[in-house]
């Protein structure tokens, strides 16, 4: 059933089992899987059915430290949330993300891959996508591996509005923005919800779920939290720490012998990672590359370029590319940033949104030691290269003049703060997920530490992020959180 | 108390020794580099043979 809160605000259920806020991946999931255990949802969604700047204007924000795009860029806030812009790329969490890292040591989960896994396969079919091939090492001596990616094409406001619609047990509330959580102090007693109009209710659940994305988790229980005079959260729990982003580079280009994919709309074609084994031994987070096949004329221009360069090495291309088996490609790296006490969300202290509740203010750096993750990793996949005879890279040179091109492949120091490092719009950590309060906002079932019915979905749990889209992972560990809340 | 005389000697003192590590290191890399066998060239990351 739907109610659009800017039409009606007295006609909420009196009471449900969940009030589950936020209808994006980790929202919408979990309130359908609640669902189908025959439970009783009222799902709060702030935006419309479509997008507005009413709502959007919500997510503005400040960006403090390396360069990011706007946050109202970044996010979507309406039903379905960001799923509705998202590239869609699915694979799993490799197991030793979730391990203990020797010098990374807050990079680790207090649950491991084994507790996720045999939630895969609905999260896929919640995705709609087929089970990525498990990824093949292609060679062990340099730990190059290919990793496989499903590329799914669900936006959750339109994938399952037909059945909110039809649902018995979902009542799904557009345009109702959390403004406040009242507690005793142990127990979440209501959620207190408003409208575009300034109109407000309070809202009666057994159990409350925030599920509102990487960064609006953080913002409200800080805000909640504020006031209720920190009844909500124990003052020990490091919210709003620990933040991160997978950081995202165009290196350049490469002429390679390997085989890519043809190219498709949001199709990833070649990506190659490391083995944990040489993770280890180099000391680095994980580390993605992504080979995107240019067209032949491009492929021809990378090649008399090397011919001229290096006459020798480009012969060598020159001969496959009469056999067309070599092959000109982008060259992209994604991967893991190390969580670091600093990089955090806060409230600002001088910009609030329409309801008076400060807008986010987000501090957010890249380390030497996530500059070390790509540099040295990017060394080891060029040696691999250059071993197997496999290729040649070629560094951007253009916009990057001023860095010393020795600094990407050697390790000295230098990184190219110029506006043109990417990220990937991977909001993560906030609220991650710990054994204790010390280390945790939420335990290893996403309660909030210090409150018996309140949890958290989403990105923001995550204490380490991996370097792969962490959309099947949201959705992996909302389906555990319906399980864990089955019989709550 | 310092004087403002040894404070300036320590100064220099002080910056050419940061010199020389900067030096130092500099020196350090390019031989590593060179041990490696590894150049870039006009964008092109190669190795001894290449050319």
């Amino acid at each position: 059933m739907h109610i659009d809160f800017n039409i009606s605000v007295n006609s909420l259920p009196k009471m449900a089992d969940f009030c589950v806020i936020g209808s994006g991946p980790a929202g919408m999931t979990l309130a359908l899987e609640l669902e189908r255990y025959g439970r009783s949802v009222i799902l709060l969604e702030g935006g419309g059915l479509d997008q507005s700047l009413d709502s959007q204007d919500i997510y503005k924000g400040d960006v403090i430290g390396d360069p990011y795009p706007e946050l109202d860029f970044a996010r979507l806030r309406y039903l379905g949330g960001t799923s509705g812009h998202w590239g869609g790329w699915c694979y799993p969490l490799p197991e030793n993300v979730f391990q203990k890292k020797e010098g990374f040591e807050d990079a680790h989960w207090p649950i491991e891959k084994k507790d996720l896994d045999p939630f895969l396969e609905k999260a896929l079919s919640v995705l709609v996508v087929p089970q990525p091939r498990d990824e093949v090492v292609i060679d062990s001596e340099f730990g190059i591996k290919e990793i496989n990616i499903a590329t799914s094409r669900v936006r959750f406001g339109e994938q399952y509005r037909e059945r909110l619609n039809s649902s018995d047990n979902v009542t799904y509330v557009t345009n109702a923005n959390l403004t406040g959580l009242k507690t005793d102090g142990q127990r979440v007693l209501g959620a207190n919800a408003t409208n575009y109009a300034g109109r407000s209710a309070n809202v009666k659940a057994k159990h409350f779920i925030l599920a509102m994305g990487g960064i609006e988790n953080t913002r409200m229980l800080m805000w909640c939290n504020n006031q209720t005079n920190g009844k909500v959260l124990d003052p020990r729990a490091p919210l709003g720490r620990y933040w991160m982003e997978h950081p995202a580079l165009k290196l350049g280009y490469a002429l390679v012998d390997l085989k890519i994919k043809r190219p498709g709309y949001y199709i990833p074609q070649l990506v190659l990672g490391l083995t944990s084994a040489v993770k280890r031994k180099l000391s680095v987070l994980d580390c993605s590359f992504l080979l995107e096949e240019i067209p032949s004329v491009g492929t021809m221009g990378l090649l008399k370029d090397l011919l001229c360069v290096a006459p020798k090495v480009g012969e060598w291309a020159a001969s496959l590319a009469k056999k067309n088996i070599v092959c000109g490609a982008k060259l992209w790296a994604e991967w893991e940033q190390e969580p670091i006490w600093n990089n955090h969300v806060k409230l600002s202290e001088t910009k609030r949104d329409r309801f008076g509740i400060p807008l986010t203010e987000l501090h957010w750096k890249k380390t030497d030691r996530d500059v070390a993750t790509l540099q040295k990793s990017l060394s080891q996949f060029n040696d691999y290269l250059m071993a197997r005879n496999h290729g040649r890279i070629n560094l951007m040179t253009g916009n990057r003049g001023h860095i010393e091109l020795d600094d990407w492949v050697f390790g000295k120091d230098g990184w190219a703060v110029d506006g043109e490092d990417g990220i990937c719009y991977h909001h993560m950590g906030g609220t991650r997920m710990a054994h204790t309060v010390k280390n945790g906002v939420v335990d290893s079932n996403c309660r909030v530490f210090g409150q018996g019915n309140l949890y958290v979905a989403g990105s923001s749990v995550y204490p380490s992020g991996g370097a792969a889209n962490p959309t099947l992972t949201i959705v992996q560990l909302s389906l555990r959180l319906a399980e864990h809340l089955r019989y709550a | 108390m310092y004087s403002r005389r040894s404070f300036l000697i320590g100064l220099f003192f002080f910056t050419q020794f940061g010199l020389l590590v900067s030096i130092h290191n500099s020196i350090s890399n390019s031989m590593n580099n060179k041990r490696s066998g590894k150049f870039i060239k006009q964008g092109w990351v190669l190795q001894d043979g290449d050319i």
